[in-house]
């Protein structure tokens, strides 16, 4: 049984997510788990299970004391150091960065040696950021510079602490009377349509989100409620949180229905409540979405602005994502802001095929809008077309990306992603492996010439220059829209974090590396093959499948 | 900064026979009625009260406004408030203890405490911290009108050296005096300690101030261009 701190400095919605990673923890060898959140975020922190003990930084409180001119700003120190004094004297088995940010590197850096090892992102006294396995560089410098991630961050932090995603258990803690409540109104609402009352169905509406840029837009709303409320068999349920500025919101919204809409305005707390009684929530980005992930609640999450949903997006069995196609999307705070295809129809349409029970038939979705399922695989969890526009060669890049991870950091392998991917067409396959083989064939190149330089530079210091050039041109791939990125950002970021030794020290540590990236090279080509191969064997069942049909013709 | 000085000090007695203290020849409370003095401050104060359980009241003198305060607040929150009084005159202060004129009910006095020595107690600080409603008596402010003007208007020192004073802790106390005293703990922060070499535990800490408070530096820089 291992003792365990997790350190989470950001915001509510990030809090919950921890959620997932605490379950598994917990179910594993029963480790017990405490957790560090700031103070505004603790309410989140509150609501989860299995955990021993919350402590919490007031940040505001520190930050005052730190602007305040009133205030010494000794005070601010002294009271970071009080009040983190309780966890610092203390011994930790394991401590983990689940912040990823500076804050947070730095906190865990200074209660290093209360801890027999720290997980994510934190320094040495040199101040270069100590890693301690690959998913932890795949985390900290790969998934940032990849466009389309192809593994959840839940999943990733799973693998940086070596754990198997559990998913049952209860992760969440509710309130038994507010459970009781929400089951009695929900029951009743659903009598009230005109359906039976076994197909009705209530469909939760998250209203607002905490950025704008993620709303759903008012007009695409009452649209959306207009057209759930013809069907006779769903029920839309608005949810607010108990703020002014979203009871305005929801009234503006109400005046339009006569008032006839249902509003729950709940707080964190017993909106779990409400939300293990619906049927389904439509949601944009949202702490609420994550509460629903946690509660198993179903999720169409409809992914609008910077919402990085390959990253965070809903993360549950059969929940839906409903998207811009992803190459029109951009994943950046600073982004320009686009105007979305996505319309109230496309909302109804997935809503319609959530329910169904004959999954093959897809909804009909706007130019440009595709809608993804969340299904789990050995990695974790993994969105999957379900519906709409595609770019299939960004598809199939990032189904072969995840197939390379499997492959390279778990030494495993997935026939359904091969699968997945002739799905997108033999065409398609075939010239996204035939680009690609171009790529991994320069990279190649590059690698051997700086193998062959380095070799060179040890036996003659002259040609220590033609191997920093192309040391520098192999690194220069890790800016490729291409599969080799993955391997060649990790080696990048290896490279840059030897400690400078002497010349023939360091070599060597680079001619590993240089092995190693060779090795992860290969794998690809492995992975290639194999699509390769599929692609082969499908074209032979088209052909006798044409022939069939022919001699049945 | 010392305490005001105090020429003269005496007790009278008013129309209405209670206690009133006369600091250099200024009356702190009415000489006809405290009582009813006291109340049309605390309904004037009313709005504030209705908003906070928290009170800072300048100015003790014999206590009477101190004592209508406490009573609306238990009014307003039952036993749920809390109210710190600064006063500089601590003849004063003993008298109205000895008097027995205090209701002491969830009350902290503060008597002769320089800005400094205030500043420096951290029970002061989070008091303040969570933005207590002010009252200040009229009579007490205007008599000691430099005292209270340099508490509100108070700035921390922000060397080192200064810095010290105030903290408490040993290890933290440790780690500032292993800096040049003159600097302020602000150019450490932010210069220093980002090009230093190597680090320690502690800076490691420092560091870890620097990041949580980054966001809302840069917003007072920004402010302070505007």
């Amino acid at each position: 049984m291992k003792k365990i701190l997790i350190v989470n400095l950001r915001r509510l919605g990030d809090v919950y997510t921890t959620g997932h990673l605490i379950n598994s923890i917990c179910k594993t060898e029963g480790n017990n788990v405490s957790l560090l959140t700031y103070k505004e975020s603790s309410k989140a922190a509150k609501n989860l299970k299995n955990l021993t003990k919350l402590f919490t930084l007031d940040r505001k409180e520190i930050i005052t004391l730190k602007n305040n001119k009133l205030f010494s700003d000794g005070f601010s120190l002294e009271q970071l150091f009080k009040q983190l004094q309780e966890i610092k004297n203390q011994h930790w088995d394991e401590i983990v960065n689940y912040s990823n940010d500076s804050a947070g590197a730095y906190l865990c850096s200074y209660l290093r040696s209360s801890a027999d090892k720290i997980v994510g992102v934190h320094f040495n006294n040199e101040r270069n950021v100590v890693t301690g396995n690959d998913w932890e560089i795949l985390f900290n410098d790969i998934l940032p510079v990849v466009k389309y991630s192809p593994i959840h961050f839940v999943d990733c932090y799973h693998k940086m602490m070596g754990l198997s995603v559990i998913r049952e258990g209860e992760k969440l803690i509710t309130n038994t009377k507010h459970n009781a409540l929400a089951f009695t109104h929900m029951n009743t609402i659903r009598k009230a349509q005109l359906g039976s009352e076994n197909t009705a169905k209530i469909i939760g509406i998250q209203l607002k989100t905490a950025d704008a840029t993620k709303d759903i837009p008012e007009q695409m709303m009452i649209q959306l409620i207009e057209s759930i409320r013809r069907n006779t068999e769903l029920a839309p349920l608005l949810l607010i949180a108990p703020t002014e500025e979203e009871r305005r919101y929801a009234s503006e919204i109400n005046d339009k229905f006569n008032n006839d809409l249902i509003i729950v305005e709940a707080d964190l707390e017993a909106i779990t409540s409400v939300l293990m009684n619906i049927d389904l929530l439509v949601t944009p980005d949202t702490a609420i979405k994550h509460i629903a992930d946690l509660a198993e609640t179903p999720v169409l999450e409809i992914s609008l602005g910077h919402a990085p949903f390959l990253k965070q997006g809903s993360y549950s069995e059969g929940s839906l994502i409903l998207t811009d196609i992803i190459t029109d999307r951009s994943f950046s705070r600073n982004g320009a802001r686009v105007e979305t295809n996505i319309t109230a129809q496309d909302i109804l349409a997935s809503i319609l095929f959530f329910f169904s029970k004959i999954k093959t038939i897809r909804p009909r979705l706007s130019q440009d809008v595709t809608l993804y399922s969340c299904s789990f695989d050995k990695l974790g969890a993994r969105y999957s077309v379900a519906a709409g526009t595609v770019d299939s060669q960004t598809e199939i890049h990032r189904l072969i990306s995840r197939q390379f991870i499997n492959v390279a950091f778990d030494q495993q392998e997935s026939e359904e992603i091969y699968d997945d991917v002739i799905d997108f067409g033999i065409a398609a396959a075939t010239t996204w492996a035939s680009k690609e083989k171009t790529n991994v064939t320069n990279v190649m190149k590059d690698l051997l010439g700086t193998l062959r330089s380095l070799l060179q530079s040890l036996e003659n210091r002259k040609s220590s220059r033609d191997f920093v050039v192309n040391l520098d041109k192999l690194m220069g791939h890790a800016e490729d829209s291409s599969i080799v990125q993955i391997p060649v950002t990790m080696f990048k970021t290896k490279i840059e974090r030897i400690n400078a030794k002497s010349f023939e020290e360091n070599a060597k540590e680079v001619e590993v590396l240089i092995y190693n990236l060779k090795a992860d090279v290969q794998k690809i080509l492995h992975c290639m093959k194999h699509l390769e191969d599929k692609i082969a064997l499908q074209k032979k069942a088209d052909f006798i499948n044409r022939g069939t049909e022919q001699v049945n013709s | 900064m010392s305490l005001p000085k105090i020429t003269s000090y005496e007790i009278r007695t008013s129309r209405t026979e209670q206690k009133v203290p006369v600091v250099n020849g200024v009356h702190l409370h009415s000489i006809y009625n405290p009582f009813k003095e006291a109340e049309t401050l605390v309904e004037s104060q009313i709005d504030s009260l209705k908003m906070k359980n928290e009170v800072l009241i300048l100015g003790l003198g014999f206590a009477y406004h101190v004592n209508a305060v406490i009573e609306k607040l238990q009014e307003l929150y039952g036993n749920n408030f809390k109210i710190i009084v600064v006063e500089p005159n601590i003849q004063a202060y003993e008298d109205c203890i000895a008097n027995n004129l205090l209701n002491k009910k969830n009350v902290l006095v503060y008597a002769g405490f320089n800005p400094n020595e205030l500043y420096s107690d951290l029970d002061f600080v989070h008091f303040l911290l969570r933005k207590p409603a002010m009252i200040a008596h009229p009579p007490s402010f205007n008599l000691y009108q430099y005292y209270f003007k340099t508490i509100l208007t108070f700035e921390a020192p922000k060397t080192i050296a200064g810095i010290l004073e105030f903290v408490e802790s040993d290890p933290v106390k440790n780690y500032l005096k292993s800096f040049d005293q003159e600097q302020t703990l602000e150019s450490i922060l932010y210069n220093q300690l980002p090009v230093k070499k190597s680090f320690n535990e502690s800076d490691f800490l420092a560091m870890a101030l620097v990041e949580m408070t980054k966001k809302s530096v840069e917003l007072n820089a920004n402010a302070g261009e505007l």
